[in-house]
């Protein structure tokens, strides 16, 4: 693991660019995402337990640092379906001299849908905000 | 006679997994976010979908956004099919970049298929319970 690291850290500083930075980012919000999976079968596995384990280990994740997690998930999860399509996009469609105008616009959508989905997970923005 | 590229069926799955992971993201998004009401927020303080909640609506009759019961067993099976496939076989991809003995990409292969199937197998007996029964009585229901 190590050495993949430090080879995608010498690749990114020997080419670095978007398509660079963006080819990185996918692979970190991927795998990321990867590990959730695991994280996220426990979770609901907890039903086998009966409804109230359930229901506090949903009462767990209902904190400022879970509402942070799901909203980086949130992220990881745009960025990396974006940037997915991005890459589909490219391959089927011949759109490789767009490929930087596609990396600005996945960031920017991205960037977007970060901001507006903060009233979504964090209870004292949505608060804030709805009058 | 074509020749026969071993990865390529790898490759389409990637891109159909990829696909369908979308759009079921966007739906369970939409679900969660804007559909439903998390809890009973207003009574209890409570902000998260209870187990009772949970189970009302994978088992319920009453079709959600066109589903019925059977219809979000397969929708959410099929996710979890393509999240498990699209990640585990993500994963190999990553590695098979700076792995090139065949024989451990071969192992890693077979790996990324056991995982996948593990994780189905885990799958159902979760949303089993969080149906509040059994998968087959729900597929009476009808798509």
């Amino acid at each position: 693991m190590i050495r993949i690291a430090k080879g995608w850290l010498r690749e990114t500083s020997l080419n670095f660019n978007p398509e660079m930075l963006s080819f990185l980012a996918h692979r970190i919000t991927g795998l990321g995402v990867v590990l959730f999976l695991f994280g996220h079968m426990f979770s609901l596995g907890t039903r086998m337990l009966g409804p109230d384990a359930f229901n506090r280990t949903m009462r767990a994740y209902d904190s400022p640092l879970f509402h942070f997690f799901e909203w980086a998930l949130f992220i990881a999860c745009v960025f990396h379906g974006l940037n997915g399509l991005r890459i589909i996009a490219v391959d089927m469609l011949s759109l490789t001299r767009k490929q930087r105008e596609l990396t600005f616009w996945v960031v920017a959508v991205t960037a977007v849908l970060a901001a507006a989905a903060m009233l979504f997970f964090f209870p004292t923005v949505r608060d804030a905000v709805t009058f | 006679m074509q020749e026969r590229k071993p990865g390529m069926w790898t490759w389409l799955l990637q891109r159909l997994t990829a696909l369908y992971i979308f759009f079921g993201l966007v739906v369970h998004f939409y679900l969660h976010h804007f559909l439903m009401k998390p809890g009973n927020e207003a009574v209890t303080g409570e902000r998260f979908f209870t187990a009772q909640q949970i189970a009302d609506r994978l088992s319920s009759g009453k079709p959600m956004l066109g589903f019925s019961a059977t219809g979000w067993a397969v929708f959410y099976l099929l996710l979890l099919f393509s999240c498990a496939y699209h990640g585990f076989f993500g994963v190999v991809k990553v590695v098979e970049d700076h792995v090139t003995d065949p024989k451990v990409v071969k192992a890693m292969n077979w790996a990324a298929w056991l995982l996948t199937a593990l994780m189905m197998a885990v799958g159902i007996a979760v949303y089993r319970s969080l149906a509040g029964g059994s998968l087959f009585t729900l597929a009476q229901g009808g798509m």
